[in-house]
């Protein structure tokens, strides 16, 4: 059994670790071979999509049993919405390359050239569908997580329009500064070179996944004019 | 349900962060590690303020905790080394937790403490990243920065995330502010934000929705009890199936509809 093993390992290997040539040595990166960082990429998003019920559930947890069912709808249906509107004109305004230093182009308009080839300056690892689909998933969770101080007092129509109209004018815009890669708080230090066309410096502020983005919480202090 | 919910989003956080990374990377697995490590340090540090100020060991505590301490590894997770998550996740815990009671401080309304731990939570993790911040742990998948004050010596990554920081917060506050005052213009035509009061006396889910989590399960049962009692077919023909169509709508409705379909019912019965 345990030579049957041995013989399978060998033959797993790379031809490269026979040669003392270690994948992920301290002196060799790692070396992908083949779609890991797409499945990776995928499953990813799938993660990040069971959030958005979660965060339904999370705020759910908080209210009254008389709302509870309306709280998880506002979340399923804010998803809905977002997904449309990211495919739509979201992506296109928070990750056109083609563009100025604060906001996306028509590009990407109805995913129109989002296809097998990688947003080269953002994403290199990633084909652009793949990419896209995950930073769907991430307009989705952010704006579902906005209604959080603000359940058991709005009403449900209201919150998809306002749902649909913040995503496109606060979220997208504040993505392409962030994380795209001409946006002008990634390239704080050298805001005219991200306009050129090859190489924006990239020197700025620093954000993995988005923390950033969370002020918009303070909805509910907003609201209370009203 | 409160657990569920921090279950869920402790599991999905993962593929938040470590998506991030872009690619299966190294740099992903770190922020993946860095995830849990966080969040777990989070809660604890939230769990034993709790304690030390209740005595008890909740799990509201824990939740709460636990989401604070993801809230701030967000933005940091793919930039610092792995031993300061303990110290970001019990920093940001800590904040947070006074944070929240802010909110009886100045008197404003938060039915979920989101300010209190997403706002306060991601303002202070995004510059506990700038503050940690590695150039070796960028470079996991060749990614190159200039590194922070304590790793690397420089400080300038503080001051880019400051003022991010406070960019972010003013045109999200001064943007989401022009939304709701234009949304509230369309108010007379059905836009208008605020539940009514009858709406809250009666419950969202009645009055918006025409379900309940109670009325859902209840009505089916009072469905099933009627058509026992009447000993109506489950068949194709003539009136009673309009009348079982009519039964499904009414499960699907409230209580109130239940009633209909049983009148309904006593007028096809004759």
């Amino acid at each position: 059994m345990s030579l049957n093993a041995s013989v399978l390992a060998v033959h797993l290997m790379p031809s490269s670790f026979l040669n003392g040539d270690t994948n992920g040595s301290p002196t060799n990166p790692f070396i992908e071979n083949g779609y890991a960082s797409t499945a990776f990429q995928m499953i990813c998003s799938a993660l990040v999509m069971i959030m958005i019920p979660a965060v339904g559930l999370l705020y759910g947890s908080f209210a009254e049993k008389k709302n509870v069912l309306t709280i998880l709808q506002i979340s399923m249906l804010t998803y809905a919405v977002v997904c449309l509107q990211y495919m739509l004109i979201g992506f296109s305004l928070s990750f056109s390359e083609r563009s100025s230093l604060f906001l996306g182009d028509m590009y990407h308009f109805a995913f129109m050239n989002v296809d097998w080839t990688a947003l080269t300056l953002t994403a290199p690892a990633l084909p652009g569908i793949v990419f896209a689909l995950y930073q769907m998933q991430f307009a989705a969770i952010t704006v579902a997580l906005c209604f959080g101080s603000v359940i058991e007092r709005v009403r449900v129509v209201p919150c998809i329009v306002f749902a649909a109209v913040w995503t496109t004018l606060i979220y997208d815009p504040i993505v392409f500064w962030t994380w795209s890669a001409r946006g002008f708080l990634r390239n704080l230090a050298c805001p005219s070179d991200a306009l050129l066309a090859n190489s924006p410096c990239q020197i700025g502020a620093i954000d993995f996944a988005g923390g950033g983005m969370q002020p918009f919480s303070v909805l509910h202090s907003l609201l209370s004019p009203y | 349900m409160n657990f569920a919910a921090t279950a869920l989003l402790w599991f999905g956080w993962f593929g938040f962060n470590a998506g991030s990374a872009l690619g299966a990377t190294p740099r992903a697995a770190h922020a993946g590690v860095l995830t849990t490590v966080t969040a777990s340090a989070g809660a604890l540090t939230w769990v034993a303020l709790d304690y030390w100020h209740t005595g008890k060991l909740s799990t509201n505590a824990f939740s709460a905790g636990a989401i604070a301490g993801l809230v701030g590894i967000t933005p940091a997770s793919g930039y610092v080394p792995v031993w300061s998550s303990i110290l970001i996740g019990a920093i940001t815990a800590t904040c947070c937790f006074h944070g929240v009671k802010l909110k009886v401080r100045f008197r404003y309304d938060d039915a979920t403490d989101s300010f209190g731990i997403h706002g306060i939570g991601g303002f202070v993790g995004s510059i506990l990243t700038a503050v940690f911040a590695s150039k070796a742990v960028a470079k996991l998948d060749a990614t190159v920065i200039e590194g922070g004050p304590l790793m690397d010596g420089r400080f300038e990554v503080v001051l880019y995330n400051i003022v991010t920081a406070i960019i972010i917060l003013c045109y999200s506050y001064l943007g989401t502010f022009a939304i709701l005052t234009c949304l509230e213009l369309f108010a007379p035509v059905g836009l208008k934000f605020r539940i009514s009061e009858e709406e809250e006396l009666e419950g969202q889910d009645l009055y918006e929705l025409g379900e309940s989590v109670d009325s859902l399960a209840s009505s089916i049962h009072a469905q099933r009890q009627q058509m026992i009692a009447s000993k109506l077919p489950f068949t194709s023909h003539g009136h009673q199936s309009s009348v079982f169509k009519s039964a499904n709508a009414a499960a699907a409705g409230s209580i109130k509809q239940s009633n209909d379909f049983i009148e309904l019912q006593e007028v096809a019965q004759e």
